[in-house]
């Protein structure tokens, strides 16, 4: 697996009606770090993650792959997957089937849950459980690039500190895009850190004081 | 790629087999020589009750689809190998149950 890739994204306009969504977007996503998103409710972060995966048609975009065009990163194989805020399985499907459709070997994955739960369906599990496992499925996931859309909502905070280790583990293997609102837990394991704001992106050199300038987080 | 159409199907099938086997009984159960001006007509059917199912999908359970498109596969072709495999099924299924008609 190509571990220096680099994934990049600009010149993306997205516009719903007269609103200018997104217009002045840089992000250069290293193959072997953490990179986070912050921005407000409806700053339009979800779909910046939907529009570099491939899914979302905005008017312009050029997402690059080691400076690449691609077209539509989902369809090219091994290349990239995303996690995004609702359910991603299907309710009736099995936990170790659900790995295995993704290529991963659920009695390989490391936690300690698995042996129990890997024989029940998807649906039958609580929110918080099968929203960390889908998590697991996208972080496990053996391709170059993931796009996490809000991996830590609905997590009790021993999930939240669980997925962390992980993340911090896969990004040797992966480049990671990861946006929350829970910027703490986003900005221990972020290696650099753009704020999305008034559709633009800006790569911040000390995030935590940044954050408070431009009024993100609270002093 | 046939084991993912054959999951993305599974959501459905019984809403589409119901329209079509629906139509063929209001239509007389026709078989044999009859059946085959029929054919035209089911076609298009399923045709239609595929657009409605894109819609109703694209409109209230959109998030189904990302399931297989972290796979690869971009719902065009989900749609268009699930239509395919649609009508295999159903019209392997009218002939033979059009042969075994005819046979006894």
């Amino acid at each position: 697996m190509e571990h220096l890739a680099v994934l990049e994204a600009d010149s993306i306009e997205l516009t719903f009606g007269n609103q200018k969504i997104l217009q002045n977007i840089y992000l250069k996503i290293p193959g072997n770090q953490v990179t986070a998103v912050l921005g407000r409710n409806g700053g339009g972060k979800s779909c910046l993650l939907q529009i570099i995966f491939g899914t979302l048609t905005p008017t312009h975009k050029s997402v690059r792959w080691n400076g690449q065009y691609v077209e539509s990163p989902y369809r090219k194989r091994v290349f990239v997957r995303y996690l995004l805020q609702h359910p991603l399985t299907p309710a009736s499907m099995r936990v170790g089937e659900a790995f295995e459709w993704y290529g991963i070997d659920s009695d390989a994955v490391g936690y300690e849950k698995m042996p129990l739960l890997k024989d029940q369906r998807m649906g039958q599990l609580s929110g918080g459980e099968r929203r960390f496992l889908e998590t697991l499925m996208i972080l496990l996931s053996p391709v170059q690039f993931v796009l996490l859309d809000e991996p830590f909502s609905h997590l009790s905070p021993i999930y939240v500190e669980q997925l962390k280790t992980i993340i911090q583990e896969q990004k040797s293997k992966k480049g990671i895009l990861i946006t929350d609102h829970l910027y703490r837990d986003v900005l221990d394991i972020a290696d650099q850190t753009y704020l999305l704001q008034n559709g633009a992106t800006d790569l911040l050199s000390n995030p935590r004081q940044e954050l408070i300038d431009r009024g993100y987080i609270p002093e | 790629m046939l084991s993912a159409v054959w999951l993305f199907y599974r959501n459905f099938r019984v809403f589409t087999h119901a329209v079509a086997w629906g139509a063929w009984l209001i239509a007389g159960a026709p078989l044999g020589e009859e059946l085959w001006s029929f054919v035209v007509l089911l076609f298009w059917l399923k045709l239609f009750s595929y657009g409605v199912i894109w819609v109703l999908m694209y409109t209230f359970l959109r998030q189904i689809y990302l399931f297989y498109q972290n796979l690869g596969y971009s719902i065009t072709t989900l749609f268009v190998g699930a239509f395919g495999l649609d009508l295999l099924l159903f019209f392997g299924l009218l002939t033979i149950f059009s042969w075994s008609i005819s046979l006894f």
